[in-house]
Formats: C-alpha cells, structure tokens, sequence
C-alpha cells in the first residue's frame, strides 16, 4: 500500500490525480464495503474507490504489472467474450500475465482441485452472446463518462 | 414451493459443492428450484473495477430475462452475484440516468427490466419463507457436539443489510442452533476473507483468511460455515499455503448447506463433501470422513 486510505481521500480532494490514479492502493480495496457501513458522514468509499479504478484503467494510468488490475481486466473480457467465467482459465491467465513462479508454485493447489472436479477445464459460454454484446456495444459512446456522483477527480 | 434460481459461475466451478448441498437440502425440504434461462456473469466486484456502465448492462441481462420470464424473486446463493444483482436494483431506483442507460442497452436485444425482481438469499429464503420450525422437523442427525464458526462474510450483509443485520447477522447462527450444534461466539463473522487478494497479493489476502482460522481456533471451533463460494476457496484451497505461513490450524470450512444436509441425514458425497481439499470430521467419531 503506497498511501492509506485516508491519505487517497485527501489526496483526491486536493486534486493529486496522479498520484491517486497511479497508487497501488485503490486497488487493494477488496470491496467488503466495511467502511462503507461504518462511515458516520456515510461516504460510500468502496464506490469511490470503483470509481478512482475505472479511471486509472480508462487513462491507461494503472500500475502495469499488479496483478488485481490485470485480473480484473482479464476478467472483463472474459465475461464479454463468453458471458460467463470459466474460474480455472481465468486463473491460468492471471499467472501467465503476471506471476510465472506463482503459477509453478499452485501446482498442488491445482492439481487436487481437478481431483476434486472443482476446476473445470470445459470453457463456460452462454448460448445467445450476440444479444449479450449487442448491449454492451450500446453502452461504448457512454462508458467514458462515470455515471456514479462523487469522486472530485479533473 | 418453487423458486426461480441464478446459479453463477462460482457454483459451477470452484463452489460446486455449494449447489449440490443446497439443491439436495432445498428438495429435502419440498423446495424446487428452476434455473433462470441462459443467465450470464453477474460482472462480480472485478467487472464493477473497468466500467461500471458495462458492469451494470451484463447484470441487468439477468434481471431483464427473470422478469421476462414471469419470476417476481430470484434466488443468489453466491454472496457477489447477490450484492451485485441487488446493487444494480438499488441503481436503477436510485439514479434515473443508470436506469436509462440500461433501458437503452437492454432495446437493443429486444429486452426491458420494469424493475420487479426482488433478489434473495438462501438464507432469507430458509429462515422467512420455509421457517426454522419445518427445518427443524426434517433433523434426524442432530450435530450435538459440533463447535461451529458461522462465516457470513462481506457481500450478503453490505452495503445493504436486506434480510439481516450489517454488523451482526444472526440467520445462519439461527439456522445452525435448529441443527443442534453449538454456534461458537465469533467476532470474525462478517470479516472480510481477502477476496481475490490471495491470489493477486497473496501477502495482504492470506493474511486476512488466517486471521478468521486463528481466533476461530482459539475460540475453540472445529468448523467453519460459509456462505460463499470464494471464501470457501480462500479458506479450503489456500489453507495448505496459510499453514506453511504460520503454523498448523486444523480448522476446515464446509457451506452451510452441507451441515444442513448431514444434519438432514444426507450422504456426504451428495452433499459434496468430498471436494473440500480440508476434510470435514466430526471431532467425536471420524463418521462422516470423505472417501
């Protein structure tokens, strides 16, 4: 974690873009929205924190070799491909990107999951993908612009 | 009763196990479900990360095919395909502008969400629809003796406490006291698990599932019970890695489902029992041990 949190909600308020769109920490946020119920001002930070992510990967300022933002684009573009995930190549896609030595080291991992029948290998799809990307290719002239309020970030 | 019923990809992969305890504990129960017709990805916590515009249209597919599908209720036993799908419904309420641009996407494949699925859980569905009473006729095994941790999690209690209370649940420790085990006092329940951070940063997510092992050992628990198919991995797949960290933690995580069903009496194997890479024992006699 380069800042805490408390540091990146200061940061933005002061208008240290890039210092915040190129932190390690927006990312770490897991989403368990904790903080979000906590808040006593009811700020929804788990929402600014999406927020903060989807403009650091729209300006392609994310830090290039975390793994969380390349798993969560892998991911994107899983379920827009297929409509679905197929977990045990999305985790092979991860590794390979990211982390050869990880994927070496999971060899136990994986191999008693595919004992168990939990990873499995037959790619997932949905039957009707042309409705599926018909939609999604209706959102492309507004996906630029963040429809969620707050996170003040010029 | 009949429930219309979104599986997501989890309960087909890493959390099969969760589908088949919960659909043998559901039919035990006189419940059926039908699976909404070719649903897709929820978008989960990741997609929410890239776009969320993109995020909302994929999950809205899923509402827009229950509601045209005649379903008034949708049932989301994975804990982020249940925040996600009911986030996107508290969007469109919410923020007249995501409710267009959904409208918008969905025209495009001849769809229209009116706004009228109500997302539900299975414990919601478990403790307000079939009731602990009927649940406690079907008890033929009483889990006398079991110490159990009840792991809620993050995603089913926030950021919207629907059917229980945000910072401290109390359905699964209900249902569990009905089953006859002990429920072991445990401040950890809605703790986050580290979520996909043990695969990204192993360092940070690990960290955080051995936390939720540890002071459910020294609170003296033999299992934990989950509700949700990536904190089942975190705790079962990873638990090998967590020990090799910090020492040993003989604690395995089963789904609740599956105390239910051994509770009901059901084989452990059709329970799915014997895909946990931790096995499930009862401390007393090693009966239900998986083959």
């Amino acid at each position: 974690m380069d800042y805490t949190p408390r540091q990146i909600m200061a940061l933005v308020r002061a208008d240290f873009k890039n210092e915040v769109l190129q932190s390690r920490t927006i990312w770490l946020c897991a989403s368990c929205y904790a903080c979000t119920v906590d808040c006593p001002r009811e700020i929804r930070i788990t929402d600014i924190l999406y927020a903060l992510k989807q403009r650091a990967i729209q300006e392609g300022v994310y830090p290039r070799h975390f793994p969380i933002p390349v798993l969560a684009r892998e991911f994107a573009a899983m379920a827009r491909r297929h409509g679905r995930i197929t977990e045990a190549y999305l985790v092979l896609k991860l590794f390979t990107r990211t982390n050869w030595r990880a994927l070496l080291r999971s060899w136990r991992i994986g191999l008693a999951l595919i004992r168990t029948g939990r990873f499995r290998l037959r790619p997932e799809r949905i039957q009707r993908l042309d409705e599926l990307k018909a939609m999604l290719a209706a959102t492309a002239s507004h996906s630029s612009q963040s429809s969620f309020p707050p996170a003040k970030v010029t | 009763m009949k429930y219309p019923y979104f599986p997501g990809c989890s309960l087909r992969g890493l959390g099969r196990a969760y589908e088949e305890s919960l659909l043998a504990v559901l039919h035990h129960l006189g419940v059926e479900l039908q699976e909404l017709e070719d649903w897709n990805c929820c978008g989960a916590t990741a997609y929410m990360s890239v776009d969320e515009t993109q995020a909302a249209v994929l999950a809205s597919r899923n509402l827009a095919r229950a509601e045209r599908a005649g379903f008034s209720e949708l049932l989301a036993p994975c804990s982020a395909c249940y925040l996600v799908l009911n986030k996107l419904q508290h969007s469109i309420e919410q923020f007249p502008d995501i409710q267009q641009t959904v409208q918008r996407a969905l025209a495009q494949a001849n769809l229209n969400y009116r706004g009228s699925v109500r997302v539900r859980h299975p414990l919601d569905i478990l403790l307000h629809e079939i009731g602990l009473d009927a649940i406690r006729e079907r008890v033929v095994q009483p889990l006398r003796g079991l110490k159990v941790a009840p792991y809620y999690g993050c995603q089913i209690v926030r950021p919207y406490a629907t059917f229980d209370d945000a910072h401290q649940p109390t359905t699964m420790d209900q249902l569990l006291a009905t089953l006859g085990a002990e429920v072991v006092v445990w401040p950890l329940k809605t703790k986050c698990c580290g979520g996909t951070l043990t695969g990204t940063v192993p360092e940070a997510g690990l960290r955080l599932s051995y936390i939720l092992l540890k002071e459910a050992q020294r609170r003296g628990a033999h299992v934990l019970a989950t509700v949700c198919p990536l904190c089942h991995f975190n705790l079962d797949a990873y638990h090998a890695e967590i020990e090799h960290r910090w020492g040993p933690i003989p604690i395995p995580t089963v789904y609740f489902s599956q105390l239910m069903g051994l509770a009901f009496g059901l084989a452990p194997r059709q329970l799915g029992l014997h895909r946990n890479l931790v096995p499930f024992r009862f401390p007393s006699e090693p009966t239900v041990a998986c083959p």
